[in-house]
């Protein structure tokens, strides 16, 4: 293993500097910020009948950067640090990489038609989403504490901003407001949690965290527990996990469409992509305490955002409650992480987060682009509203069935294949009971979910609300749904070449943890 | 390889730790003796200074509108500040009945003591050297390695004075006084400080008399700094809420804004304050950008002339051009005083700190200075 | 003997007007009171041979932001709402319960990274007489090249925020 403590070397002697290659390292989240910058800037220039051609721009920046990804992700990420231990490039940041990246072109995708009819600013939000991209971006490649809070910061308060976008809602500010107010109180608790790990460990480098652990044998301390459990407590709000998901209705309900649906994929898996970062890079020798906590967590999440799933009228609101859910669902993999000793196991925990995460961006941003559609033409987005969308929008209806199904966790989709490797993870590492109440949550879930295919088909459109369906652009939304469909259906068939990435992805973080514990 | 961590390396000045003749660690005592008749001798001078300040802008604005001004009051109304002082002591201090007490009171203070503090680091000479009458007059009260920060510092907390007048007159027009001298004051703040970073890039110090030792090595700062003196200079007129700037008082408009409720020494004391925080930002403006207590070339005429002088008489050209302006410019429109801190100043004074941030970098990469 | 001095009273300041923030009847006396423990945080920073963060705290905290919050609070001027006054009193024991809570869990967490023996070695290091620590210089190279990224991406975060404010304020 001498590959290890080479990376382990170069992560311990990282020097304060600054070269060419920490800026070639960082590339792709240079790309991104280039294009943010650019929007901003154009976005003052441009005619407002022309801002929404920004939108062409924004995809261009994130396919560059998707592309920038991908080949130093194919040539071989470096596995080095840069900027001193802040910054790490490796496969796991790259996997994540690709997640932001798909899901910042998805949401740009979906906005304009949503955005252009209600009169809220097109080259602000694109900025702003990129912006937020860029955070997670920051989080998934973090090594320390400092830039995974700047980074998780970053994508918070762009969510923020982008919640209270639709001015002329009065439920736009009411959710920007609750999120703001109980978003600032989680970072507090987060970066109290934060000084906690810090005043224990003596450093913010997670490697050297973990390091320190275990040269002073603080696996036991209360105090580095409490830091653990105040950390845990923050990403849990940034993931929105029971108990603290009481933001996400509210938030999801008032925000524009188009932003809840980036916020239930984007922000949520930065949130994991700190969780699995810190937990697993910075505090494995914890592993006993987090993952009972994470285990009962995972079963409080899901049941409740099922359960309530059920009694919502909204679509809106029972996708951000089904948000809630399958966050419930990514946590029983990050459980099933800490049971074993054996690296193929965790390997198996680690990759079934990994590859939850992606094909959730695909089918809840389906879901979500689908909803905008309806919301455009008929007005609401009520389940009402999706009455008889099998007769006049047979081919959305159709796309929209296929996304619920495969939230629902039924082959042949990608959501069976996630669940089934969450599951398989939480059997093989003797969390078989948590892989239970998640099969029975699953079973929970496909009453809301059919409930509203059985709308799409069987409930006939009424004549007067025929009448009064809007028209609305299609084009930029069909091209979404399509990619979304043909990724979720190549998922759900050839999952090989993603579940070889998520487990290339999946691997850094063993490495550091095994180098680190000695074995 | 190129690096950006090569320029602090290198660029910055060492850190020098004040030379003092006394120790203050072995010798508490004389060291404190000293500094209490540094204290009593500069604030002396400054206030001094100060109440003939007021004899003086009437004299050339007066001058300048071909009038006489105060003459009356002994030889040419040179006792005018004198009898003013003792008017403003002897009359009654009203507190309005809706005034908030406390903060009332308080408010001159808070006005008063940051526009005094700001002479504590004031070089007069040397602050290297050991000053007057072996040492019991020191050239600085005191030589902080970061003056310039704390000279932000203070005009910053300056402004708290303003707005609790404003608030607790229970008044609206100086609420409104109070409202726009703050939002004046944190605007021009801003482009205050920026504008002084240029110089601190030049210097590579934060220390007032090593930002004069500088220039008097090289030169004076006024012609690299040019633009970051002409920002400096309208902001600190801004700052200190003098002509053409004194919206916060506009008399037509606010009958006197903040202080409006203030009588006897505790509007004495806000009179005071914005003199002597005029007087700060001149005695800066001389040292950061005119070579302060150094004369303006190292040969024997100027030499034989003590460093005092030449920041008093650099100090009473800034004094001058102040009433010159107010004597000259309209007072400028609420939008417009905006307008000019964030759309002219500062971007002439981000300009101006990465051009000199460009040439600093480049000049030390090439060897030109180290 | 000076500095221990200009210690205490700068802690005790601290402590009394930080109590003071929270009881204080009027919105107002509570800015000050906010003030007054600004100040006095920037002077325990002095004495901890931080120079710059002592500037800093007062230009950024004393000067800009709380200067905006009494901007506010004397506009609408608030009244009443206070912890003492709080006529639910569940919620009123619940607030100084809380507070109190935290405020021992904090002293505890002092005391025991004091007797615990694993106090970082900074503290020699930092009262040496030639100790550059705090300066503004080591203050700069820090920001500059250990903490590069994190300090860069706080100026996106700030222009994010900016942005978010003027769409948010903008008036149609």
């Amino acid at each position: 293993m001498s590959f290890l403590t080479n990376t382990l070397l170069q992560i311990s002697t990282a020097k304060p500097s600054f070269s060419g290659d920490d800026l070639y390292r960082i590339l792709p989240e240079l790309i991104v910020l280039v294009m943010a910058v650019l929007i901003v800037i154009l976005d003052l220039f441009l005619p407002k009948r022309s801002r929404p051609a920004l939108g062409y721009l924004a995809i261009a920046g994130y396919v560059a950067a998707l592309v920038a990804t991908a080949s130093l992700f194919y040539y071989g990420n470096p596995n080095k640090t840069s900027f001193s231990g802040m910054f790490i490039r490796d496969d796991f940041s790259s996997f994540f990489e690709i997640i932001f990246l798909i899901s910042g072109i998805l949401v740009v995708l979906v906005t304009p038609s949503y955005s252009l009819k209600r009169g809220i600013p097109i080259g602000e939000t694109y900025a702003i989403q990129a912006f937020s991209v860029l955070g997670m971006m920051i989080v998934g490649a973090s090594g320390d504490l400092m830039a995974i809070f700047v980074g998780i910061e970053l994508t918070s308060i762009c969510s923020y901003i982008l919640t209270g976008f639709a001015r002329n809602d009065p439920g736009s500010a009411e959710g920007s407001l609750k999120y703001f107010l109980l978003g600032i109180f989680a970072t507090a608790i987060l970066v109290y949690g934060m000084t906690w790990t810090f005043g224990m460990t003596g450093s913010t480098n997670l490697v050297a965290i973990s390091q320190s652990i275990q040269r002073n044998g603080l696996a036991t301390d209360p105090g580095l527990t409490l830091g653990m459990l105040l950390m845990v407590v923050g990403f849990g709000f940034k993931i929105a996990a029971v108990p603290f998901h009481l933001w996400t209705p509210d938030a999801y309900e008032g925000a524009p469409t188009p932003v809840a649906a980036f916020m239930s994929v984007g922000p949520k898996a930065a949130g994991f992509a700190a969780l699995l970062r810190v937990l697993i890079q910075g505090l494995p020798e914890l592993a006993a305490q987090w993952s009972v906590i994470i285990a009962v967590l995972a079963v409080l999440t899901m049941t409740l955002g099922n359960v309530v799933a059920i009694a919502q009228t909204s679509v809106k609101r029972m996708l951000a409650y089904s948000s809630i859910a399958h966050t419930g669902y990514i946590m029983v993999g990050l459980a099933a992480y800490a049971n074993t000793s054996s690296p193929e196991r965790q390997n198996d925990a680690i990759s079934s987060v990994l590859i939850y995460s992606l094909i959730y961006v695909f089918m809840n941003m389906g879901a979500f682009a689908i909803l905008i559609y309806v919301q455009n033409r008929q007005g609401g987005p009520d389940v009402d509203d999706f009455d008889g969308l099998g007769t006049w929008a047979p081919g959305i209806a159709l796309a929209m069935a296929f996304c619920l199904l495969s939230l629902t966790g039924i082959p042949p989709t990608g959501g069976f294949l996630g669940k089934f490797y969450v599951f398989r993870a939480a059997i093989d590492n003797g969390y078989t009971w948590l892989a239970i109440v998640g099969v029975l949550n699953s079973a929970v879930s496909a009453f809301f979910y059919l409930r509203i295919i059985y709308t799409m088909y069987f409930n006939p459109l009424k004549d007067e609300a025929r009448a009064k369906l809007q028209p609305t652009k299609t084009g930029f939304i069909t091209a979404g749904v399509v990619v979304i469909c043909i990724a979720i259906l190549l998922l759900g068939i050839f999952p090989d070449p993603a579940l070889n990435l998520a487990r290339d992805g999946a691997n850094p973080l063993i490495y550091v943890v095994r180098a680190t514990s000695g074995s | 390889m190129f690096s950006p961590a090569r320029f602090f390396e290198t660029g910055a000045a060492p850190i020098v730790a004040p030379e003092q003749a006394v120790n203050p660690q072995t010798d508490p005592l004389i060291w404190f003796l000293q500094t209490f008749i540094t204290l009593f001798v500069i604030m002396n001078v400054v206030l001094v200074t100060m109440a003939y300040q007021t004899w003086a802008e009437r004299k050339v604005i007066a001058r300048m509108q071909l009038r006489h001004g105060p003459n009356q009051t002994g030889p040419m109304g040179l006792l005018q500040p004198i009898a003013d002082a003792v008017k403003m002591l002897g009359k009654e201090f009203v507190v309005p009945r809706e005034a908030d007490k406390p903060v009332f009171m308080i408010a001159p203070i808070m006005s008063f003591i940051p526009a005094v503090a700001a002479f504590a680091i004031i070089p007069w000479g040397d602050a290297r050297s050991e000053g007057l009458l072996g040492g019991w007059i020191r050239p600085a009260i005191a030589n902080l390695n970061i003056g310039i920060l704390y000279m932000l510092a203070l005009s910053s907390v300056g402004v708290y004075g303003i707005i609790m007048a404003g608030y607790s007159s229970g008044n609206k027009y100086s609420m409104l006084g109070a409202l726009r001298s703050s939002g004046q004051v944190v605007s021009y703040e801003l482009t205050l400080g920026i504008s002084l970073i240029g110089v601190l890039i030049q210097s590579g110090t934060l220390n007032l008399n090593d930002i004069v030792r500088q220039q008097q090595a090289s030169i004076w700062f006024i012609f690299p700094q040019f633009f970051g003196f002409v920002v400096f200079l309208i902001s600190g007129i801004a700052e200190t809420n003098r002509n053409p700037f004194d919206l916060p008082e506009a008399e037509s408009e606010l009958v006197a804004g903040f202080h409006l409720e203030y009588s006897g020494m505790s509007f004495g004391l806000f009179y005071l304050a914005e003199y002597i925080s005029m007087n700060a930002i001149a005695a800066l403006a001389a040292i950061l950008f005119f070579g302060g207590w150094a004369p303006p070339f190292d040969i024997v005429p100027f030499t034989l002339i003590p460093g005092p002088i030449w920041l008093f008489l650099k100090f009473a050209f800034f004094l001058f051009l102040y009433y010159w302006i107010r004597s000259t410019l309209p007072r400028f429109r609420y939008d417009q005083l905006m307008g000019l801190a964030w759309k002219v100043l500062f971007p002439i004074a981000l300009a101006n700190l990465v051009i000199t941030a460009v040439v600093k970098l480049i000049g030390v990469h090439m060897g030109w200075w180290v | 003997m000076v500095e221990q001095v200009v210690l205490i009273v700068a802690g005790a300041l601290a402590l009394v007007s930080a109590l003071g923030v929270v009881i204080m009847p009027n919105a107002v006396y509570s800015a000050l009171m906010l003030l007054l423990n600004l100040v006095s945080l920037a002077t325990l920073f002095l004495m901890l041979h931080a120079q710059f963060m002592f500037a800093a705290q007062l230009v950024v905290y004393a000067g800009a932001i709380l200067v905006l919050f009494l901007f506010v609070v004397t506009l609408l001027n608030p009244q009443g709402e206070n912890i003492l006054r709080d006529k639910r009193r569940l919620q009123q024991a619940g607030t100084i319960s809380m507070g109190l809570f935290m405020g021992c869990l904090l002293v505890g967490a002092l005391l025991y990274a004091f007797t615990n023996g694993n106090q970082p070695v900074l503290a020699a290091s930092v009262t040496s007489p030639n100790s550059t620590y705090g300066t503004v210089e080591d203050f700069g190279k820090a920001l500059f090249t250990q903490f590069l990224l994190p300090f860069e991406l706080t100026s996106l975060l700030l222009l994010v925020a900016l942005i978010g404010a003027v769409v948010l304020g903008k008036r149609k």
